[in-house]
């Protein structure tokens, strides 16, 4: 990705990611959610979160943030429930979007732009 | 404040167990967030977010917290609509997801709940014992029975027709801010008479104590008749419900209702035919089949008085569970044109239609957006408006986000007071402070300031709700 | 969660690695996904195709290097994922085919039943599609679902490329990873492109009632379904499975969370959080264990990933094409 590719989708991450209302619908049919004694960075609202302050650069590419990101399972329920979707907010979409975005930093040979 | 984070989390760890004391920041942020539209701010981050699984570890953290003086915000849900969910000021977060008990016991008449259970997991598990729940949040999928009755909120419900929870709950165990573990009520059906504490924990808002188990009286599910009606405009609705209560007639348990623009938008949501007006929906309850039936035909009657283009009782389940969500939509389809701004005005029942007529002017008022519209659906006949301010567009500033919700915020408590009316539904703290102050003035502020002073001499739990800070 | 970042920068290495340099996910460049086709006479090019996209195959070896891997894990400081890896493929792929350990023999042994299940449910219908032997291609369903969207260009030309030097049109798939990628994700980045793609259930299903006439035997077993989020979710294919079980005299019982509220099986994230997905997949069973202990699936990777816990938890997990192998 060049420079101008990942600021586009950062911008349309962030503006996908501004529809979510954080009404917490969407977290306990989340398999991660559940079998992690529902801890809510493991649910698809808290990685929405974790993903939009990632990219506001709060937060930085740790340990915790790519556990939470990458242990979704891609499974969909969550899209089911979402209280967003009137508005096209496809939340497994955007997690997996995510997961691009961190592959730029995460894999190997590549110059590691730091998100 | 200068806390030492390594310390910290050795000290809760010892506590709780190391797995479930979370000092990253990302768990830190998606702790604090809440429902309102504006990003965090560092002081709402909190060092570490705790996750006990019974009450004696609550009562050690909050020892702990009140030796070290640090703040502890109580996390249920995080949906709160009026901003008690956020944590105002650094601390620790105490989750009670990990508190998910529930025990049903039918010869006892009561169930006994722990606080992080989700009321739709409530509603499941009563339902094999044939009892209700007798709370109604929109949000019960993810709303707690802790967090719902600590906000003492009935949500959709009338309260005229069953009344809120605290009305049910018949005792319960509470950890004080200063860390005892204390019981409180009866374990008979007929509730304490007097000064039984457990009345001054129900709608507390996390002030005076962490609550760990609940017990509520079992309610026997009664038998439903829903009926729909079709109005020109909101207005008939409106005088329809100021008749009800003008006539004495025992009121739905539910009493919903889409303004003009509001049921189109739902309507199409659902895939039905857009409507002329406005639509009703009401649901009709009984303790018995015949009573049920008979209620909702001689309210079907009662109905004529506003008017209505046609109303009808709907037998379908299937079309009734279509046109009851139609209200859920609505919000949710309003949402991709744009932004909405909520309000909660209980008025005085024969101001009703005076306060929903100011409640369109403060829309089309409104000092930081010009010629906003107004929409309201909801709870009309509880009474209640949820007056909406709707923007159509998402793109306004941080700042900007926070000024629209916090002027609808006044002005509407502003109708609040004027109408001889206090929100039903959301709460009384954090961003309902000033209202509390205007309304029932400073001596009784004060005097809430003193009891919670009493109850939490260092000012450790949900810091900053009751100082009313943002 | 302790060096995830590490890991998960190993994982997504090794696999953009293997794929760029063989097409193969595990980097294996000897053939291994033809062996099931002994004794089906299936023709080597055609207008339609059984696209398999080695899935089944895979699965001996998805069992012995995510094994690997797990045990693996604690000692991941010391020098990366990537020597295991490359360790494993070497002893897999190029050096052993015959592959002889016990967990995987088993598996093998199913994933030829139900590939030839297929075909043959697929021939009892009329329809004999092609197939490509060596030539036949990975879909590039992880670099996707791992997001790494920057090398799937690259791989989907490629295989876009290789159907139509092989004047494919229609594309049969048997999991539903590889139709959701033929179907909704290769039209991304291919101008007109213009292969059709369905499932094999969807297919089977429109010819129920031939199916049901050439069935031997009526199975009249009881099942608990368990349905694959893509298939429904992504894909919408719901009742397909429904109508073929019911053709094959199979009665199918519904469990809580089923069709498009199916729990996942938690395949997805097996290969790096082990621990999380035991739990996911512990919770689904006894969802499932409660209503009956036949399984019934459609996918492969549910398959692996349920039938880990036959033994603990008492179950048999059964592939839809299975029984179809059986039936006819």
């Amino acid at each position: 990705m060049d420079i101008k590719e990942s600021q586009a989708l950062r911008s349309n991450l962030l503006q996908e990611i501004g529809k979510c209302r954080a009404c917490r619908f969407c977290i306990d049919v989340c398999p991660s959610y559940q079998s992690t004694e529902w801890v809510e960075n493991m649910s698809p609202y808290g990685r929405l979160q974790i993903l939009k302050y990632l990219i506001n650069g709060a937060l930085d590419e740790g340990d915790p943030l790519i556990y939470s990101l990458y242990s979704c399972l891609q499974c969909g329920r969550c899209d089911r429930l979402c209280k967003a979707k009137g508005q096209n907010l496809e939340v497994s979409k955007l997690i997996r979007l995510g997961k691009y975005l961190l592959s730029q930093g995460l894999v190997k040979g590549k110059k590691s732009e730091k998100v | 404040m200068d806390v030492n984070i390594s310390k910290l989390t050795k000290d809760l760890g010892k506590i709780v167990g190391k797995e479930h004391v979370r000092t990253d920041k990302p768990t830190s942020v998606v702790y604090a967030k809440d429902t309102m539209p504006w990003d965090l701010e560092e002081k709402n981050i909190p060092y570490a977010v705790v996750r006990p699984s019974n009450s004696q570890e609550i009562s050690k953290l909050l020892k702990y917290a009140n030796e070290k003086l640090i703040p502890v915000h109580i996390h249920g849900s995080g949906t709160s609509l009026v901003g008690l969910a956020r944590p105002k000021t650094e601390g620790i977060v105490l989750d009670t997801a990990r508190m998910k008990k529930i025990r049903v016991y039918p010869e006892r008449g009561y169930f006994e709940a722990e606080p992080g259970l989700h009321i739709v997991q409530v509603k499941k598990e009563l339902a094999k014992y044939n009892a209700m729940l007798p709370l109604f949040p929109g949000s019960e999928l993810v709303a707690t029975i802790g967090g719902t009755v600590a906000v003492n909120t009935s949500a959709h419900g009338v309260d005229a027709a069953l009344g809120k929870p605290g009305d049910f709950v018949l005792g319960f165990e509470v950890v004080l801010p200063t860390g005892e573990v204390i019981q409180t009520g009866t374990e008979s059906t007929r509730r304490a008479a007097g000064i039984d504490p457990t009345k001054f924990f129900v709608g507390s808002e996390g002030l005076l104590g962490v609550l760990t188990l609940i017990r509520m009286r079992l309610v026997p599910l009664p038998y439903f008749e829903n009926i729909v009606a079709y109005y020109k405009t909101t207005e008939d609705i409106i005088d329809t419900v100021m008749e009800m209560y003008k006539q004495g007639i025992h009121p739905p348990l539910f009493y919903e209702f889409l303004d003009e623009r509001a049921a189109k938008i739902g309507f199409e949501a659902v895939g039905l035919e857009e409507p002329i007006g406005a639509v009703a929906m009401m649901r009709v309850h009984s303790w018995s089949k015949l009573g049920s039936e008979d209620k909702a035909q001689n309210f079907l009657k009662f109905l004529h008085v506003g008017n209505p283009i046609e109303a009808k009782i709907v037998e379908d389940i299937d079309e009734w569970n279509t046109i009851w969500t139609s209200r859920a939509e609505a919000g949710n389809y309003m949402y991709r044109l744009g932004m909405t701004f909520g309000s909660e005005i209980s008025p005085r029942v024969d101001k009703l239609k005076e306060a929903f007529h100011d409640a369109q002017l403060i829309v089309k008022n409104l000092k930081n957006y010009n010629n906003a519209e107004f929409i309201s659906f909801g709870h009309i006949g509880a009474p209640t408006i949820h007056a909406y301010a709707f923007i159509p567009t998402k793109d306004i500033s941080n700042d900007l986000k926070k000024a629209l919700t916090l002027e609808m915020r006044e002005k509407s408590e502003d109708l609040n007071i004027k109408y001889g009316g206090c929100g039903g539904e959301w709460g009384l703290t954090a961003q309902r402070v000033s209202f509390l102050k205007k309304k029932y003035g400073e001596s009784l502020y004060e005097l809430l300031v003193r009891m919670k002073k009493a109850f939490d001499p260092n000012d450790i739990l949900n810091r900053g709700n009751l100082q009313g800070w943002i | 969660m302790k060096r995830s970042k590490k890991f998960i920068s190993e994982v997504l290495s090794t696999l953009k690695d293997n794929i760029q340099r063989t097409g193969d996910p595990f980097g294996i460049k000897s053939v291994y996904w033809t062996g099931w086709t002994k004794g089906l006479d299936l023709q080597r090019s055609g207008e339609t195709i059984l696209l398999t996209a080695r899935m089944y195959q895979m699965l001996p070896y998805i069992i012995q290097i995510t094994g690997l891997v797990a045990s693996a894990r604690p000692f991941i400081s010391r020098g990366g994922l990537a020597p295991i890896v490359n360790v494993g493929n070497r002893i897999m792929g190029d050096k052993i085919i015959k592959v002889k350990s016990l967990g995987s023999k088993n598996i093998r042994s199913k994933g030829k039943k139900v590939l030839t299940g297929i075909v043959n449910a697929l021939s009892a219908i009329g329809q004999r599609p092609a197939y490509l032997y060596e030539d036949e291609p990975y879909s590039g369903v992880l670099l996707y679902d791992l997001g790494l969207d920057e090398y799937i260009e690259d791989h989907i030309k490629k295989v876009y490329s290789l159907l139509k030097s092989h004047n494919v049109k229609k594309v049969i798939g048997v999991d539903p990873h590889t139709v959701f990628m033929f179907k909704e994700i290769y039209p991304k980045y291919i101008k007109n492109y213009d292969i059709e793609v369905k499932h094999y259930l969807e297919i089977l299903s429109d010819n129920k009632d031939t199916l049901r006439k050439a069935c031997k035997k009526s199975l009249d077993k009881k099942f608990v379904i368990h349905d694959s989020c893509y298939m429904t979710r992504e894909l919408g294919i719901i009742e397909q499975v429904r109508r073929v079980s019911s053709s094959l005299g199979i009665t199918i019982i519904e469990p809580e969370n089923t069709k498009l509220d199916t729990a996942c099986c938690g395949g997805p994230i097996e290969y790096a959080f082990r621990d999380l997905t035991e739990k996911v997949s512990e919770s689904r069973i006894q969802e499932l264990v409660g209503v009956s202990k036949n399984i019934l699936v459609e996918c492969p990777i549910c398959l692996i990933n349920l039938r880990k816990y036959e033994k603990k938890m008492g179950i048999n997990v059964w592939d839809i094409g299975e029984l179809l192998f059986g039936a006819l």
